[in-house]
């Protein structure tokens, strides 16, 4: 590639993800195509040599938003075995907010209910993103021997979906620390819930029933909404 | 009741004060008779709606046994969209994102909401005798919006029917007549690796 088109495509990847940050943090609506390059660096006269449109740059940005989960996702479960593997995505999921960077921040939750409104492009990007992450937990609960993984899988990523969405909503760190966790342990109700051919995740997640047990593992109990 | 249809139908980013005026049969200079601002009018739509909602809710799970109750409850939220009139839409779900880049009143009464739909679910889990009755209720809300959410999404309606099926097989799991005992399973479960952080903090 000559010089001034490796420069291109590299301009073309730095609009891509910044776009997806300012995105993920500030909305589709309220992001206007300058905001983007100006966080760029780059002039706002640049963007129509790169993008159509807008709704081609959510696209590539919703697509590349993705692509960085999936890896961070598939990268946090190398080599560990299935009950733990979910664990880890189901914690890594809920708490995406906490990461310093937004780079691992998923459209679903953060982008949901305007991605609805967006172009057939934008939507298919979605379709294939949220069929990514189902396949991602697919994968394990299959690996756990239960014979309707798909549709657990399914039901679980309904669950993290909604309890990050909702977990922005709230107006304080304690309400959204209560969302996230009782998300996170009913996650666990519902593999064992589950029905299954083999329950390797019952070994681990065996009952404890003294109480001192619980006082020590804090953190992970269940924790209540305050209410008013 | 005009406002909050148009809303929670096309979004708050895509709905003008005219779209709102011309639903309600309103002159633009009729409006702001009624109301200061299009944030105003969105916060007290949003409030209308997820009254309605819960409203409906209460009334055709009452006198219901706890399980039925909240399977009632269950498959009303998330068949939402399947009601003919599509004011029964909850605001959580059909705004969620967008909510959270709207004022401080309009949070605060998406908020109320939420803690509404929370305490009727778990009005029912607490009658079921589980101890985190609350906590239950507070991940039960959170299945059926995000399920709603991204049954909204889907493509297909064979896509969004998967999803929300789904999610009351999940909630019915969740609910399944296991011990009490069970349910505290999880309450002691491992600490999840909170200490795992090395790649999410580059």
């Amino acid at each position: 590639m000559r010089k001034s088109k490796i420069d291109t495509a590299e301009t073309r990847k730095r609009i891509i993800s910044t776009a997806s940050k300012v995105f993920l943090t500030k909305g589709l609506a309220a992001t206007g195509i300058a905001d983007i390059m100006v966080a760029a660096g780059l002039t706002q006269g640049g963007f129509y040599r790169h993008f159509e449109s807008k709704e081609q740059l959510i696209a590539e940005a919703n697509e590349a938003a993705f692509d960085q989960l999936m890896d961070m996702f598939e990268r946090a479960i190398a080599g560990k075995p299935p009950a733990q593997a979910l664990d880890t995505i189901v914690f890594r999921y809920l708490h995406q907010l906490q990461g310093r960077d937004p780079v691992y921040l998923c459209p679903l939750a953060n982008l949901g209910s305007e991605l609805r409104h967006a172009d057939e492009q934008v939507k298919a990007t979605t379709k294939d993103g949220y069929e990514r992450l189902v396949r991602l937990v697919a994968l394990q609960t299959q690996r756990l021997g239960m014979p309707g993984y798909a549709d657990v899988a399914n039901a679980i990523v309904s669950t993290l979906v909604g309890a990050v969405t909702l977990s922005r909503l709230a107006a304080d760190a304690s309400t959204q620390k209560a969302i996230l966790l009782n998300a996170h342990n009913v996650v666990r109700v519902l593999l064992q819930a589950a029905p299954q051919t083999i329950a390797p995740a019952r070994k681990r997640l065996r009952a404890r029933t003294d109480d001192t047990d619980n006082e020590v593992l804090g953190g992970s109990e269940l924790r209540s909404i305050p209410t008013d | 009741m005009a406002a909050s249809k148009v809303l929670l139908q096309h979004g708050l980013a895509a709905t003008r004060i005219a779209d709102i005026t011309a639903a309600a049969g309103l002159t633009q200079g009729g409006f702001y008779r009624h109301f200061g601002s299009k944030e105003q009018l969105i916060a007290q739509a949003c409030g209308a709606a997820s009254d309605r909602l819960l409203d409906m809710l209460e009334t055709l799970s009452a006198g219901l046994e706890p399980r039925q109750a909240i399977e009632r409850i269950a498959a009303l939220y998330l068949h939402q969209r399947q009601n003919e009139d599509s004011a029964l839409l909850c605001p959580l779900a059909s705004l969620g994102s967008e909510l959270r880049h709207a004022d401080d009143d309009i949070k605060a009464i998406s908020v109320g909401g939420y803690t509404r739909m929370v305490r009727l679910v778990a009005a029912q889990t607490q009658r079921l005798g589980i101890a985190e009755h609350s906590e239950i209720a507070d991940a039960i809300t959170s299945t059926l919006v995000g399920a709603v959410t991204l049954s909204r999404l889907a493509l297909d309606p064979a896509m969004a029917e998967t999803i929300l099926t789904n999610a009351q097989r999940a909630v019915g799991m969740l609910l399944a007549p296991t011990p009490k005992s069970d349910i505290r399973i999880c309450a002691s479960a491992q600490a999840p690796f909170e200490a795992d952080w090395s790649i999410i903090k580059l």
